[in-house]
């Protein structure tokens, strides 16, 4: 085994490499995936870019010692060894893509008939069971792990709010999951929402058909893997986005099975790295938080109100957790280098 | 009370000299130990009205509190009328007005009568530094419902403030309100004072809707004129139409022709608490960070450039090479002629105000901005910035447009009150 220094200058010299070689890839294939104008500089996924590479635990050798990058997460000399493959072509990630892919095909699969399920359940006009068969269908729609409208216009049709709707809740185009849950947890006949969960019968069947042609670029899946959970601690650990049936760790556990297929999916690329490895510890803990607290409540995900103070606290230093580690995925997983910011001509 | 001078202020020295009055002497007593913890008291003290014994009049043809750079603290209160007529709301604004204009004036509190409860809580002391307190009033567009008889009055450009985008989670109990009061001070000791007297004066009449509390980060550098920062780490008021300029304020701040006679030398206030998802933030990296906004962290230069007053050159950049094409910047203001008359004033704060329930900190951007119309401004900012990469770490949950009416007149009005016209 290297020591760290020369470990740091053998990096330095592959990074350099794989920078000058990535370039010239990225020139000639369009790698990067984002509009045409300035494809380097947007990500195909919202408000995503190539990340800094400071963020890179293997990477930030140039400037720091790699120890000191991963101070506290165990900086260990004999850790697995890192990937010196990156940057990673776009190439590299149709695998992984596939992988996922089809994973969420499955999880559609088993939807359409939680949703039937649901339909039935609304039509019989028996609010606990529909609820039950709500909660069902909620938990797999978070599995798939849909994050920054990666489907689409039929995402807002399956799991929209009413948030920017002109007329909020009243708002017509404010329909599926929520618009149920608002209808099972607020005071409103049963039978009466028999229409939205007709509509999200057939929305999911949409969704069946647009999973396997949803477009996921590398940065796209590079990202998703923490932002999954990111979207829950934000949205449904705060309360915030199941306002009526406070069904946040159910959610939560579903989002944690999304970012595990992520996780699982990309593992011919990261190969055992740091990064990977420590992310595997962080969900691992999150499972097994959701799992305790799962069977201190008979086998059901509690509401969040329901959480004991204790509870509360094992989630939420839990999923932070989690996401600390998870943070360092997109560095590792970068297929290009930013390039320089042009200068700003004066005058 | 004379304002005091820079040296004064920074010296105890010249409370023992007796050459101020005794409220000068006691704002400067504050004063000055306030500057020793604070390395840029200095600097401040050459703005008159940064320090405790700065005042700012609250009479004038424009309320006081539009066009003066942000305070140091601030609070927004938003209300709903309880008055049970018409004469009863007039009166409690007009009590609210008179109370504000001794407050922001400083001085000794009125003796006290021993037997009576004291008039002020005494929270500042017997006597009131100023402290370059302004207390802003604006109503909402509820006010001119049919309950007091004002739907004929309504200002031509207010509105509720509309939803805009999905990631829009508005808070019923944080959203809108019949009255809004501004109150801004140097120091939170002040604004925590002047929100209690003034309550004082509206009982019966107002019941608190919301609240928050904003503050700015203290001046840093490199220079004087450096924007402080928000909370994402970006210095944040760069880029403002000057408000010393007066044509300008006329085009872009003061109401125009088209309303009501009462609505004359008015203006718009937009308040959006915007909650920042801050521990999100802090997992991206710095050069996304950068591209969400258009601008360098450290020194808030446009990307590509050093310098923080630096034309982004928008023009130069017509395919977002430099500045990402959905950056901040450039979509807030693209700098072309068709969106010249949709600038804003922007006088944003920051909030910090506890947690969640994920244990996440709530911590966000008080956005306030003022203009001429909020439909040609404000609102079609906000709808090019509905889908900018940054949506996915910030989300408004509350705030809303009231109309901030005339000032009272001249500087040095004693009868005068916010809202007088809109009663005659
Ligand atoms: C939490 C939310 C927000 C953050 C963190 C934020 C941050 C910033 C920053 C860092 C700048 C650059 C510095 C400056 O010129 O002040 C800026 C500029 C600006 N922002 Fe925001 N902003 C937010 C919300 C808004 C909203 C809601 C609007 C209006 C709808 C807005 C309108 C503007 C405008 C007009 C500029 C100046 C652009 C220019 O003239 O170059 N911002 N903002």
């Amino acid at each position: 085994m290297l020591d760290r220094l020369s470990r740091g200058a053998l990096l330095g010299a592959v990074l350099l490499i794989a920078v000058v070689v990535g370039l010239v890839l990225f020139t000639a294939l369009g790698v990067g995936g984002g509009p045409a104008d300035h494809p380097e500089r947007r990500a195909a996924v919202p408000g995503r870019t190539v990340p800094h590479p400071a963020a890179l635990p293997g990477r930030a050798g140039r400037s720091e010692s790699i120890g000191s990058r991963e101070n506290g997460d165990g900086g260990d000399p004999d850790a697995p060894v890192l990937n010196e493959a990156i940057p990673f072509r776009e190439a590299d990630f149709r695998g992984p893509i596939a992988r996922y892919r089809r994973y969420a095909a499955a999880e559609v699969d088993r939807l359409i008939p939680e949703a039937a399920t649901l339909r039935r359940a609304v039509a019989s006009g028996d609010r606990e069971r529909s609820r039950t068969a709500w909660r069902a269908a909620f938990e797999r729609y978070q599995r798939l792990g849909a994050v920054y409208g990666a489907f689409g216009e039929v995402d807002g049709a399956i799991d929209g709010l009413a948030g920017g709707l002109p007329h909020g809740t009243r708002d017509r185009h404010f329909t599926g999951l929520h618009r149920l849950e608002l209808g099972l947890w607020g005071h409103e006949p049963v039978r009466s929402l028999i229409p939205v969960a007709t509509r999200l019968t057939a929305d999911v069947r949409r969704l069946r058909r647009v999973v396997p042609r949803t477009e996921i670029t590398a940065l796209d899946f590079a990202t998703r893997a923490h932002e999954i959970v990111e979207d829950a601690q934000r949205d449904f650990l705060s309360g915030r986005h199941v306002p009526w049936s406070h069904e946040g760790v159910l959610a939560t556990a579903g989002g944690l099975d999304a970012t595990q297929a992520v996780l699982t999916a990309l593992h011919p690329l990261l190969k055992g790295q740091q990064s990977e490895v420590t992310s595997q510890a962080g969900l691992d803990r999150l499972r097994g938080t959701l799992r305790s607290i799962r069977a201190a409540h008979h086998g059901v995900d509690p509401t969040t109100d329901a959480l004991r103070p204790s509870e509360r606290n094992a989630l939420n230093a839990s999923t932070s957790w989690a996401l600390e580690r998870l943070q360092t995925l997109p560095g590792s997983l970068e297929t290009t280098d930013p390039p320089p910011i042009p200068k700003l001509p004066s005058r | 009370m004379s304002p005091l001078d820079r040296r004064q202020f920074l010296s105890r020295s010249a409370l023992t000299l007796g050459a101020a009055g005794a409220g000068a002497a006691a704002a400067a007593a504050a004063a000055g130990a306030a500057g020793t913890d604070d390395p840029t008291a200095a600097a401040a003290a050459n703005a008159p009205s940064d320090g405790l014994a700065g005042a700012v009049p609250f009479d004038g043809p424009h309320q006081a509190g539009v066009l003066r750079p942000a305070s140091a603290h601030a609070r927004f209160a938003a209300f709903d009328a309880t008055a049970p007529d018409a004469g009863a709301l007039a009166s409690a604004l007009q009590a609210l007005s008179y109370r504000a204009r001794v407050l922001t004036a400083g001085g000794a509190t009125s003796p006290l009568d021993p037997d009576a409860p004291p008039l002020d809580s005494g929270v500042l002391g017997g006597t009131i530094a100023p402290d370059g307190l302004t207390v802003t009033i604006g109503f909402g567009a509820s006010l001119f419902d049919d309950r007091y008889g004002l739907a004929k009055q309504r200002p031509a450009h207010l509105t509720p403030m509309p939803r805009f985008a999905v990631d829009d989670d508005l808070v019923a109990d944080q959203t809108h309100g019949d009255v809004l009061v501004q109150i801004a001070a140097a120091h939170r000791d002040t604004v925590t004072h002047a929100m209690r007297e003034l309550m004082r004066t509206v009982r019966g009449a107002l019941e608190l809707r919301w609240t928050v509390d904003g503050f700015q980060g203290a001046s840093r550098g490199p220079t004087r004129k450096s924007s402080s920062r928000n909370l994402f780490g970006f210095r944040d008021g760069t880029s403002n139409p000057d408000p010393a300029d007066a044509a300008l304020m006329d085009r872009l701040v003061w109401s125009k022709a088209g309303e009501p006679a009462w609505a004359a030398g008015g203006t718009y206030l937009v308040v959006r608490q915007i909650r920042m998802q801050v521990e999100f933030w802090d997992r991206v990296g710095l050069r996304e960070q950068e591209n969400m906004i258009g601008r360098h962290r450290d020194t808030g230069a446009p990307l590509g450039g050093t310098d923080e007053f630096q034309d982004p050159r928008l023009d130069a950049d017509p395919k977002g090479a430099r500045i990402p094409s959905d950056a901040h910047i450039r979509l807030a203001n693209p700098r072309t002629a068709a969106t010249d008359d949709q600038r804003i004033l922007r006088r944003a704060y920051n909030y910090d105000r506890g947690f969640d329930r994920a244990g996440t900190l709530d911590q966000g951007l008080l956005f306030v901005a003022y203009n001429q119309d909020p439909a040609r401004q404000f609102a079609r900012i906000q709808e090019r910035l509905n889908d900018e990469p940054m949506t996915d770490y910030v989300s408004p949950v509350g705030g809303g447009y009231f109309f901030v009416p005339p000032g009272t007149g001249r500087t040095g009005e004693r009868s005068g009150w916010i809202g007088r016209t809109l009663f005659a």
